[in-house]
């Protein structure tokens, strides 16, 4: 098992989990969002082959109202 | 001759461009932005899961406005988070226009120029079209110019405060050293009246949300923006009078009858 911060939140994980893995996890495969893990842009390309580490920190982001 | 706005090459009727935050609903968001005529609106990226239904009745409200989007990174305090966000609006919302807001101070919000300059430097070299959040330092102006900013967005005064154009001194200097760089003035506007005055001064647009958000009625509020800025706009090519120490009648004084006849 692996665990990582997502959202702020802590999930935990198989281990050798990529971070489509933990998308789907959170049921969020779809839809306008996009990816930072440990703080760093992540392109949608790279969600499946991406994996995670133990301690990993991944951010989900979508669009709000702004000014 | 049509009096057009053009950023980065595109080309606007409208100088007003409208946040979209802050409203007591998506309804009145949409209504707000028609009221406004605006044809740029702004937008942010937030931490959400994305099958949160708010964010998304909201997301679908702002394209179905069918406007221009102008994601910010609103937040950020370091150019490595604003380039990161960036990154993530592009994604996102498939465009390389974005709001730049790198912020140095907590309690006034105010623009850090070090890391803004370092991430406008960033994000030109990575194909965006940045348009700075910045102060009205016109060193820090000409420095992101440099740096291949095409607009510039001097604030008016702290976001959200309403207290209008702050330092009218810097913004004329702006406006005349840096003549050909479409310059918005972008956040701190309260009233319809100090964006009437930013366009009389020259300024080529407007960027306001909380004024029109946060009125009690937002569409009338929007119309009366709009209606500010174009009335200001219009005053400014007119060519505004000349101020002056003393008076000067408006009505011939020769011919004027009784004119020092006064009894001995």
């Amino acid at each position: 098992m692996l665990t990582i911060l997502l959202n702020n939140q802590t999930i935990s994980l198989p281990a050798g989990s990529t971070v489509s893995d933990a998308l789907n996890a959170l049921g969020s495969s779809d839809g306008p969002f996009a990816v930072a893990l440990n703080d760093e842009f992540l392109p949608k390309s790279r969600y499946q082959q991406q994996p995670l580490n133990d301690g990993d920190t991944l951010d989900l982001v979508a669009p709000v109202g702004g000014g | 001759m049509a009096d057009l706005l053009t950023l980065y090459g595109e080309v606007f009727q409208s100088r007003f461009l409208l946040g979209t935050a802050l409203y007591s609903s998506p309804a009145t968001m949409l209504d707000s932005v028609a009221a406004s005529r605006c044809e740029i609106v702004t937008l942010g990226l937030r931490r959400q899961n994305p099958k949160d239904r708010d964010g998304q009745t909201l997301w679908s409200a702002i394209q179905s406005t069918g406007k221009r989007l102008l994601p910010n990174t609103a937040g950020c305090k370091s150019a490595k988070e604003a380039i990161n966000l960036a990154e993530m609006s592009r994604e996102i919302f498939a465009t390389d226009w974005i709001k730049l807001e790198v912020i140095g101070d907590d309690y006034n919000l105010q623009p850090c120029p070090f890391g803004l300059l370092e991430a406008a430097a960033e994000l030109t070299l990575r194909g965006f079209k940045v348009l700075p959040y910045c102060t009205d330092d016109l060193v820090l102006c000409q420095k992101l110019l440099d740096a291949g900013c095409q607009v510039l967005m001097p604030w008016g005064s702290p976001i959200g405060t309403g207290l209008g154009l702050m330092n009218k001194y810097n913004l004329k200097t702006l406006r005349e050293r840096l003549p050909h760089v479409p310059l918005i003035v972008d956040a701190g506007l309260g009233a319809p009246s100090q964006a009437c005055e930013a366009m009389e001064m020259g300024f080529d647009a407007v960027l306001l949300n909380t004024a029109v958000a946060k009125a009690a009625q937002p569409a009338v509020m929007a119309q009366a923006f709009a209606a500010a800025i174009d009335a200001g706009r219009s005053a400014y090519r007119a060519g505004l009078m000349l101020k002056r120490q003393t008076a000067s009648p408006s009505t011939p004084t020769i011919g004027q009858p009784f004119w020092h006849q006064h009894p001995k």
